[in-house]
């Protein structure tokens, strides 16, 4: 039993007022004055007497009277399965599998049509309720005795691109039996894929009480090769140097060369010859992709000779462009860290910036805002108009980083980052240790791969005044005496990273450690707004479309086929997107950039290995403890149509109450007249 | 004002009663009987010679001027009886279940009496009184007295609460005259005490007549529901069942009434219960056909 509308049960409260009435009232009664209590005596029983809560009838019809017609007012229903089961039918689910491997040879056709001719099967007082289960299961219909209806959700049901999960549908499962607190008869429709279990079994539990049936439409593993994986540069600066990793599995599989093929927007780049083991996996690199400038789309291709073609493909994107122009102004005279900056920038895979360098005292006229970043490799005093550009680049989003050394003189106030420069400290090899690295901040984007600082050594770092800790302010790396290393400073819309050493080799060694590549590597794709964003989804994972800043601001999604993805409203609203199926999707985000995402199925799906009959069994268990049957009746999600409404029986309860009240309370009324 | 007290059906209903008969010794009405004692009738009796000391106001002039011998003149004069109404202002008078309240019951008994009085030319006083003397009005047959004292009956309100003793021990020392003394009270103090205060009037040789008067609700009351009552003179509260009410207290009410009227009787006092409810009449009527049995 349920209400519709629950919260005019908070009308109840008002039973409060015949309970003043009756009860409360006659402890506030007034005095009545009278001659003499002289022949009066106080007397406990009065107290007691007083108390006693008078026209008891009376008071029990009118709460009751209240009581029902808040209950009317909530609308309350029976839910159509417990009038089943009270009939005696029974609670089926017809739980079908319409997940990416479903799409193989005819196993969605036969799932299909063993569901449907299970709800044929049913009886008349029986309900049912079909969902599907290729992905987050989805409930296709309500608890209904329609049998048409269930059938016609079978026939609209189409395979998915997306990975089945058989924790999802007993957690499904436990919602139903729970929602409807009876015994529920599960008939699942399925393939049974191992890869398909979850990793703990107690993610399958039922509830006590549901019977499960399992129609395999497979009954043994096949053998099937697909392209598992492939790594390759979402961007894509310099063709000659970008390097694709594609990784072929074979599941079920003997050993077997595969071809594998690349193609860029539909035409064959490169094909190479792969030996897989059996039953194993193995990967093939190409070095090169003549991709044009913009968004190609790209994909990689086996000759599969399997019996599941459509996971022999892998699709991903690359976008081509320029490198972009990056500043370093330096310290007249040192001409050691822009070589270091441009060698580790140029030796990068993707080489997606070209590095242009000055002296600090040729700077004053540089046009700071072509540039991706600037880095400030301890200058010194700079000429107040670069120092005013620089602020104004900062102000307007760019990235500044400031690396300070002997240049950089004690009480000096760094204006772009704010901050108190209290003295330069330099190790004295012979009477301290030499400064390492203590911690770096690992989800700070310029160390998620710069992670291993041994052996980098530092003999000077400047001294900061650290001002108070607020959230624009972020310490990634600290030195072992404790002093920070790297600060970003939010700054306007942009920031200023500052690196308390330099980075020339000589109050350190860190250009010269395989760390520095990843570090500056890093750190500058990060300055630069290149960013590491993935160009390549999951079929039904989901991709951020906006900010906060971004209200209102259309984005726009086109599918495979060209179809607009997103209605007119979703447009400006929407803030998240789940890749609904395989192929790619042309996102225009809200600032105009275009992004091409490159969809693929879970290849967990490839891996047709069937679930041990003992693992079925052992699943199928765990919900056989049969309980007594329902014990109430409520439901959380269903609509009111299929419901059995009560407010009628309650407002002609209410009808004869009333009349009741009437008459006992003209009774009453009459008797007391009379005395 | 005056219509209010001098309602023509209950002088109307007291006229037909024989008042003369029920004052046999001081007599009630003037001019029905004759006194023993000697008073300013105009019907001569003797006369006796004066002696220093004597009013010479009364000296019969036309006798000394025959024997120059100073003789006063005596005649038999009818009796004048005293009339002094004692009437309870207390708060517990207020009280009234009804249309009037025990204190307007009583104004209308003190009015009646009052008029009757001075309709039979008898000096009438009237002393109201609560737990002290709050008017008097001195026992007296001339012209306007009547007046007076309805006027002071009409200005009779609820004072404080009823004490017995200071009041008549203030009226003993008014008390010139013997007479009759009209108490009008709801007497909610001890029998023993009431009599104890009022016996001495009756040692005086006065005719003591106490009226009881009571609301039918202090007889009988029905409670329907448990009450809380407060007493008006104290303003105490009780909370009361209508079970106690019912039994308990009726029978202490009555207990109450009785021993009154025994201690009354016992004392040589005249004791009339009135009941509010009952009419004006019938409790005067029940005490004239009183002094008419005492006869």
């Amino acid at each position: 039993m349920g209400f519709l509308t629950p919260w005019f049960l908070g009308g109840i409260a008002i039973i409060g007022l015949p309970l003043y009435v009756h009860l409360l009232r006659q402890y506030r009664q007034k005095p009545v004055p009278f001659s003499s209590l002289m022949f009066f005596e106080r007397r406990t029983q009065s107290s007691i007497k007083h108390r006693r809560l008078k026209y008891l009838l009376l008071f029990a019809l009118r709460c009751l009277f209240v009581a029902l017609l808040a209950l009317a007012f909530a609308r309350p229903y029976i839910h159509s399965a417990a009038v089943a089961h009270a009939n005696g039918g029974r609670t089926l689910v017809f739980a079908v599998d319409n997940s990416f491997s479903m799409r193989q040879g005819d196993r969605f056709a036969d799932a299909k049509k063993a569901a449907m001719d299970q709800i044929n099967a049913m009886q008349n007082i029986d309900r049912g309720q079909v969902i599907s289960f290729g992905g987050p299961a989805r409930l296709l219909t309500e608890m209904t005795q329609d049998r048409q209806a269930l059938r016609a959700a079978i026939t609209a049901l189409e395979p998915g691109d997306d990975a089945n999960a058989y924790s999802e549908l007993s957690r499904a499962l436990r919602a139903t039996a729970e929602s409807f607190k009876t015994n529920i008869e599960a008939y699942v429709f399925t393939d049974i894929q191992k890869s398909a279990l979850p990793p703990g079994f107690a993610d399958l539990k039922l509830d006590d009480g549901t019977k499960l049936e399992i129609h395999a439409v497979a009954n043994a593993p096949i053998p099937n090769w697909t392209v598992e994986n492939v790594e390759a540069p979402r961007r894509v600066f310099d063709t000659k140097k970008v390097r694709t990793l594609a990784t072929v599995a074979g599941f079920n599989t003997p050993d077997s060369v595969r071809k594998v093929t690349l193609l860029a927007n539909g035409k064959t780049l490169e094909t190479k010859e792969l030996k897989v083991p059996a039953n194993g996996r193995a990967t093939v690199e190409f070095l090169a992709l003549d991709a044009p400038y913009g968004l190609t789309r790209c994909e990689i291709r086996i000759d599969g000779g399997d019996v599941f073609p459509l996971d022999d493909h892998w699709l991903f994107s690359v976008e081509r462009a320029d490198p972009k122009p990056a500043l370093l102004i330096h310290a007249d005279g040192e001409n050691k860290s822009p070589l270091y900056v441009k060698t580790a920038l140029e030796s990068s895979s993707e080489a997606a910036f070209k590095l242009e360098s000055l002296q600090a005292s040729q700077s004053a006229n540089a046009e700071v805002s072509r540039y991706a970043f600037v880095i400030l490799s301890d200058p010194g005093p700079l000429p107040q108009k670069i120092t005013d550009a620089l602020a104004k680049y900062v102000q307007n989003g760019g990235s500044v980083l400031m690396t300070l050394g002997k240049n950089t003189s004690p009480g000096r106030h760094l204006a772009l980052a704010d901050l108190q420069v209290m003295g330069i400290h330099t190790v004295v090899p012979d009477h301290e240790p030499i400064l390492t690295v203590a911690s770096v901040d690992t989800s700070y984007p310029a160390f998620s791969l710069a992670q291993n600082w041994g052996g980098v050594d530092f003999f000077q770092s400047v001294k900061l005044q650290m001002p108070q800790a607020s959230p624009d302010l972020r310490i990634a790396a600290k030195l072992s005496d404790g002093s920070p290393l790297l600060i970003d400073r939010k700054i306007g819309e942009g920031h200023v990273l500052v690196f308390t050493s330099t980075i020339d080799n000589i109050a350190n060694n860190l250009p010269i450690q395989p760390v520095w590549l990843p570090f500056l590597d890093q750190m500058t794709h990060e300055m630069g707004g290149i960013g590491t964003s993935p160009g390549t989804y999951r079929v039904g994972s989901f991709v951020d479309l906006r900010t906060a800043k971004e209200k209102n601001v259309p984005v726009e999604i086109t599918g495979p086929g060209d179809k607009r993805l997103l209605s007119l409203a979703e447009s400006s609203k929407a803030t998240t997107f789940q890749f609904p199926s395989e192929g790619f999707f042309d996102i225009r985000r809200a600032s105009g950039r275009e992004e091409l995402a490159a969809v693929n199925p879970d290849r967990r799906e490839s891996d047709f290995t069937i679930i041990p009959p003992e693992t079925l069994e052992l699943w199928k268990n765990t919900g056989k403890a049969p309980t007594s049957g329902p014990t109430s009746t409520s439901v959380g999600t269903s609509t009111q149509d299929d419901n059995a409404e009560l407010w009628w029986y309650v407002l002609a309860a209410l009808a004869i109450l009333a009349v009741a009240e009437s008459l006992l309370g003209n009774r009453h009324m009459n008797a007391q007249a009379a005395d | 004002m005056l219509q209010r007290f001098l309602d023509p059906a209950v002088l109307a209903s007291l006229s037909s009663l024989d008042l003369v008969a029920k004052t046999v010794v001081d007599g009630f009405v003037a001019g029905l009987h004759r006194s023993p004692k000697f008073g300013f009738s105009q019907e001569f009796a003797e006369y006796q010679q004066y002696v220093e000391g004597d009013d010479l106001r009364h000296i019969d002039w036309n006798v000394y001027a025959r024997t120059e011998r100073l003789y006063l003149k005596r005649f038999k004069g009818e009796t004048n009886m005293q009339l002094l109404i004692l009437l309870d202002a207390s708060a517990s008078m207020t009280y009234g279940s009804g249309r009037i309240t025990k204190l307007d019951y009583a104004r209308y008994i003190s009015a009646s009496l009052a008029y009757l009085s001075s309709q039979q030319r008898d000096a009438t006083g009237l002393i109201v009184f609560d737990s002290d003397i709050s008017n008097y009005i001195p026992p007296s047959t001339r012209q306007g007295q009547l007046m007076r004292i309805l006027h002071a009956i009409e200005k009779a309100e609820g004072g404080s609460r009823t004490d017995f003793s200071k009041p008549f021990f203030h009226f003993q020392q008014f008390l010139k005259r013997r007479g009759t003394v009209v108490v009008l009270s709801d007497f909610y103090e001890q029998p023993e005490q009431i009599v104890k205060v009022v016996e001495p009037l009756r040692y005086r040789g006065n005719e003591v007549i106490l009226f009881h008067i009571l609301d039918q609700n202090e007889i009988a009351p029905k409670f329907r529901d448990p009450v809380l009552l407060q007493d008006i003179e104290d303003d105490s509260a009780m909370e009361v069942s209508p079970d106690y009410a019912r039994t308990e207290y009726r029978a202490k009410i009555d207990q109450h009434i009785k021993t009154l009227s025994d201690k009354a009787a016992s004392s040589g006092l005249e004791y009339v219960f009135m009941n509010t409810s009952k009419p004006l009449d019938e409790g005067l009527r029940n005490y004239l056909m009183l002094r008419q049995r005492r006869r």
